[in-house]
């Protein structure tokens, strides 16, 4: 086996291509799509705001953040479109490219690209709504402040935080590609009960420790009960704990997309 | 080219479909697969084509490991399913997404066949007829010059004329170091192309020879009666008489029947040749 069979920069090159020229109709539509609903999104949080505190972080940030969720969820929980039936999964499979290769046009799509596209959409959306509003709302003028593109990100004033967020950003997104390519059917629903299970059984095992390890301290019966140290001035043990799990999570993830792809069969 | 030894397959929740199934095939031919439905035929290419996984045993084509789906293999090979998937794009737009991931594709040879199959490039692949995709994946599938193709069912859906095109093409354009396997369950379509003749039944291999040697060996011919010739291998009656298997006479060598020999091996018929 050569590096060859799983990747080549040319064949990746004409497999992404491919992809592009193949579903561009599809992306251009999710893009205009996208607009128009981070429109309606924004218009709705301006209207909403109270003239005279002003539009704000406050309100900005959270939006962001709501509006990236609901989105990613439904742009990487539908990657690898092609498995949801059989006719279109035979053909997917035999398009000369490695799994490797098939993942990454994914990964570069649906994470990558996407996450850029949302910001920058996302940022010129809102002025572009915060110029139609005080067109259309002349009369109840609201203080708006200039936002960049990475404002949502300025809360986070120290790089662990930030690095914690990229990453816990990152591996739900590996979580929501991998689901994709283990579920056929009702992929998007399966993948964020999947979630939704994996975050329960995190939650009981640490109820289940918590009644091991401190008895005595536990208030009720799913009370979550842990010692809590600084280990650096700002940096707590259960927060190393989290970036830890948040940071391997993907590298668990991905390989496990790679193999469930690879073991597909139609 | 194709190198199938001991292999066993099953889908899921159902009987064993193939079990210890050995077949060898080299390139330079164009292999008829036959079966009744329901025999395996399908199944088999999808497992040459990587598509499904042997449960044991094992399938090696082009020195590639099918289920691996390695792209160099897969580059070489194409599938033809019965119902073949085609996007909503015209002709000639598939033909510029698609054709750059074959690196043998020819472009001419492609103009050749669409003119035959009376194909335009403006046409869109979504709204032509079944028939018409079928002459179209057909096409494009001969044009990539992959070494292996699988073709399932490829006259299913095509008029009288577009099958005789459909003959000519495949004889014209199919080169020597390429292989191609039809299966399909409509023998007298492809009779006059093949030059070897594999039927499957209930999972193995009941019949397999040279169409050469078949014609050398045995005499297809129409009898008024039967009641007289002892030879008889098999007959079947037809109007004004019977379809009848003979022993070839040296002197006289007769055009194949493949219908008639693929119903007499179903029938159980031994056939020595």
């Amino acid at each position: 086996m050569t590096t060859n069979s799983y990747f080549s920069p040319q064949r990746f090159l004409n497999y992404l291509k491919f992809d592009l020229k193949i579903n561009a109709k599809t992306y251009l539509f999710f893009a205009i799509g996208l607009l128009v609903v981070l429109f309606f999104a924004d218009y709705f949080s301006i209207s909403q705001t109270n003239s005279t505190i002003g539009y704000t972080e406050k309100q900005y940030s959270p939006l962001f953040f709501v509006m990236f969720t609901i989105c990613s969820i439904l742009v990487m929980a539908t990657s690898f479109p092609e498995l949801r039936n059989k006719k279109e999964a035979s053909h997917y499979f035999l398009l000369p490219a490695s799994t490797f290769e098939k993942i990454l046009v994914q990964f570069l799509i649906r994470i990558v690209a996407f996450t850029v596209v949302f910001f920058l959409i996302f940022w010129i959306d809102f002025k572009m709504t915060h110029i139609i509003y005080q067109a259309i709302e002349w009369n109840k003028p609201i203080a708006i402040k200039s936002f960049d593109l990475f404002t949502p990100f300025y809360d986070l004033t120290r790089t662990t935080d930030l690095i914690a967020v990229i990453l816990a950003m990152f591996s739900v997104a590996t979580f929501l590609l991998m689901g994709s390519s283990i579920f056929r059917k009702y992929a998007l629903f399966k993948t964020i009960l999947s979630f939704g299970i994996l975050l329960g059984i995190f939650f009981l095992t640490m109820v289940f420790y918590s009644h091991v390890f401190y008895p005595e301290k536990v208030k009720n019966f799913f009370s979550i009960e842990i010692q809590s140290y600084k280990i650096r001035p700002y940096l707590y043990n259960v927060q190393l704990f989290v970036y830890i799990l948040i940071s391997f999570a993907s590298l668990f993830f991905l390989p496990l997309t790679y193999f469930k792809l690879k073991e597909k069969q139609v | 080219m194709i190198e199938i030894n001991n292999l066993s397959f099953h889908h899921k929740k159902q009987k064993t479909l193939f079990n210890n199934l050995t077949y060898k095939q080299t390139s330079g031919s164009i292999t008829g697969l036959l079966g009744k439905n329901g025999a395996g035929k399908s199944t088999l290419l999808k497992l040459s084509a990587g598509l499904l996984h042997p449960k044991q045993g094992s399938i090696i084509i082009n020195g590639y490991t099918p289920s691996n789906r390695n792209p160099d293999f897969l580059a070489d090979i194409f599938l033809v399913s019965d119902e073949p998937y085609l996007p909503s794009l015209t002709v000639a737009s598939y033909l510029a997404i698609y054709a750059p991931l074959y690196k043998n594709f020819d472009l001419e040879k492609m103009s050749k066949i669409l003119k035959e199959f009376e194909l335009e490039a403006h046409q869109k692949l979504d709204g032509i007829s079944h028939g018409q995709q079928k002459k179209f994946i057909i096409a494009f599938a001969l044009s990539t010059n992959c070494k292996l193709l699988l073709l399932d069912e490829p006259t299913n859906g095509l008029d009288i004329p577009s099958k005789s095109i459909f003959r000519k093409v495949l004889i014209s354009s199919v080169e020597e170091d390429q292989l191609v396997v039809i299966s399909t369950h409509q023998v007298k379509d492809i009779e006059t192309i093949i030059d070897k003749i594999v039927i499957i039944e209930e999972g193995t291999i009941v019949f397999e020879k040279e169409t050469q040697l078949v014609t050398e060996k045995l005499q297809f011919q129409k009898l008024e009666s039967i009641s007289e010739n002892s030879n008889i291998i098999y007959s079947e009656k037809c109007p004004g008489g019977y379809n009848a298997i003979l022993p070839a006479n040296n002197d006289e060598e007769t055009e194949i029947d493949i219908e008639l020999l693929f119903n007499a091996i179903c029938n159980k018929t031994e056939i020595k040749l």
